[in-house]
């Protein structure tokens, strides 16, 4: 019981990383950017093809891909997203399908399709009241909650934070009080796609990966959000932990193979009851 | 001509998803990303139906052994029943809170179909599944027949849509979209005609499921991934959405497309980088269609056509149905 319970506060760290970025972009850019999946297995596939085939250093390598995510995020978000944001969230919605076929195909070519894993060393793992915990495990959880207060520090503290939740709220009424949408939007796109690169780290380091992962993680990012209310970065936390949790505790009741399904219908429960979520605003959705 | 036959066979299986989706999304604004779960819904239906009694050694519990007339039947009700369940409380949401809700209950559903073996014989799923006229025909024929007989249904599946939305259905459907209170001033009923919408697709998609696995004969919950769904919508927005005819252009040149790459590639090293070469240009194709041809192949076709009206040269010719093409207001 108790390892169950470990086992969900570390699937809902792993998803407080995946679902930060994704939170912050729907909520700075108001569209629900499937493709934050794709740049979390591209991270997650860099850092293998790093460490494993070249053979840098695990942490080098991780590192490496987190800031090239961060630029490819970038890049993609310029190019592709910024001259589709008037066209409305449905169209955005698909394009970023879109640029899930185009990355996945990409990182197909590089590394061929398949189960990957990294090559970490075994750690002795430590009992904690009878419970096993892995430094890995302990990694994943401390990096949730230096990434958590990191950005909520660049939120409240900084410059160039205070102008991202200005574009949030009203990019127009930003924009005429002079400030750089445009630097401010760049910000919002590097920290996303890095913090998905960094959740695809973790991914890797708790399980093994496949080429076509991004499908599978964006359902449960989709669910994280959508329960902390669409937009909602500050809720993501309760949320991650909360769907991580039920998760791997309903494990014990029904069979691991619907393990996921409890995540959607926890998603559909909560758009059809309660949509703007537990911490989301009022908003008109029907 | 393997390519030809497999293009109209599957494009046609395609094509009537693409119309489903274009009744949905094109005629009633109704972005399904669970498209899959309908047409998922159609096939196994028609297996249960159409599969002889299970065995000791099976695991499956029901196989009815009906004709495969009954089967597409079946594989119609069961998917509009499946829509009228998800539909009702899922069409109160709009926009992309529908396409989440949709693409939850699709992957739900998958999760169930995996692992309701009583019923979908899980991961090992159905072989040899009975094909239409298939003891009449000799096996070399065979594929000719059944691309004709699925080009029969699409063609049937295109005049009954084609009716349908010339309607004053499709007309009500159409003015909600142009303007919802203006609609609803003039005595339309919002939800009643967004759920027609919404099971008249998904039986076609039921229809077009069981149809899939006269083409496959195999059943298993991996021909009924996400993908399929993503198909559609590429299929759709490169045929033009709002556009009946369109939906079928855009199925036949994606799946030709997917097809001919599929031939090419015999070799089992190259198939596995062709797959992802393929997804790249989809991707691509996607992104781009987008960006600079959002009303499609129907509307390059339209904009050749001589036009009727005077409108000046600052007008664009009024597509059929907008809501998906249209600038937004903000």
């Amino acid at each position: 019981m108790l390892s169950y319970l470990w086992f969900g506060v570390v699937s809902g760290a792993f998803l407080l990383i995946a679902t930060l970025g994704f939170a912050l972009t729907s909520r700075v850019n108001k569209f629900l950017n499937i493709a934050h999946a794709e740049y979390m297995a591209v991270g997650a596939l860099m850092t293998y093809y790093l460490s494993v085939e070249v053979g840098l250093n695990f942490i080098i390598a991780a590192v490496v891909s987190i800031a090239a995510v961060g630029c490819l995020g970038w890049f993609i978000g310029r190019t592709v997203f910024e001259s589709m944001l008037a066209r409305g969230p449905e169209i955005l919605l698909i394009l970023s399908v879109g640029v899930v076929y185009l990355l996945q195909g990409i990182t197909e070519i590089v590394v061929s399709p398949g189960t990957k894993s990294y090559a970490l060393p075994r750690l002795d793992s430590w009992k904690v009241a009878g419970v096993n915990v892995t430094p890995y495990q302990v990694a994943i959880v401390a990096l949730a909650g230096l990434a958590f207060l990191a950005l909520h520090l660049f939120l409240s503290r900084t410059q160039a934070g205070a102008s991202v939740r200005a574009i949030a709220d009203n990019r127009e009424l930003a924009e005429i009080r002079g400030i750089n949408v445009r630097r401010a939007t760049r910000d919002v796109w590097i920290i996303a796609s890095a913090l998905a690169a960094l959740g695809g780290v973790c991914l890797g380091m708790m399980g093994t990966l496949t080429t076509d992962l991004a499908f599978a993680q964006i359902l449960l990012i989709l669910a994280v959000s959508i329960l902390a209310g669409l937009g909602s970065v500050y809720g993501v936390a309760i949320a991650a932990f909360t769907i991580g949790i039920a998760m791997d505790l309903s494990t014990l009741i029904v069979p691991s193979g619907y393990r996921t399904a409890v995540a959607f219908l926890i998603i559909i429960a909560v758009l059809l009851f309660r949509p703007q979520g537990l911490f989301g605003k009022k908003v008109r959705v029907a | 001509m393997d390519l030809i036959i497999a293009t109209i066979t599957l494009g046609g299986i395609f094509a009537l998803l693409a119309l489903a989706l274009n009744v949905q999304m094109g005629y009633a604004g109704l972005i399904n990303f669970g498209i899959v779960a309908y047409f998922t819904a159609g096939a196994y239906a028609y297996v249960v139906i159409t599969q002889p009694p299970p065995t000791e050694f099976d695991t499956y519990k029901f196989g009815f052994d009906q004709p495969i007339w009954v089967g597409l039947i079946g594989a119609v009700i069961a998917a509009v029943l499946f829509a009228a369940i998800t539909g009702w409380p899922c069409l109160r949401l709009r926009g992309e809170y529908l396409a989440l809700t949709t693409f939850a209950f699709a992957e739900v559903f998958g999760s169930l179909v995996t692992n309701t073996t009583s019923v979908t014989n899980g991961t090992l799923g159905f072989l040899g599944i009975e094909q239409p006229l298939s003891a009449r025909i000799v096996p070399e024929a065979y594929p000719m027949v059944l691309a004709g007989l699925i080009a029969a249904l699409v063609i049937v599946a295109l005049l009954i849509v084609s009716r349908v939305t010339r309607a004053p259905f499709g007309r009500a459907l159409l003015a909600l979209q142009d303007d919802e209170i203006a609609a609803v001033q003039a005595g339309k009923n919002v939800r009643r005609l967004r759920l027609q919408a919404f099971l008249l697709g998904a039986g076609i998609s039921g229809a077009a499921g069981a149809m899939y696995l006269w083409y496959t004969t195999v059943a298993s919950p991996d021909l009924f991934h996400a993908e399929v769904t993503f198909t559609v919508f590429i299929a759709l927005i490169l045929g033009g959405v709002g556009s009946n005819l369109g939906a079928i252009l855009g199925a036949g040149i994606l799946i030709g497309f997917q097809e001919s790459v599929r031939q090419l590639a015999t070799n089992p090293t190259i198939a596995e980088k062709t797959g992802a070469v393929q997804a790249v240009l989809e991707g691509l194709l996607l992104i781009l269609l987008l960006r600079f041809a959002p009303g499609g192949a129907a509307q390059l076709l339209r904009g050749l056509r001589p036009k009727r009206t005077s409108t000046g040269p600052d007008h664009e010719p009024k597509p059929t149905a907008t809501a998906f093409v249209k600038e937004p207001t903000t």
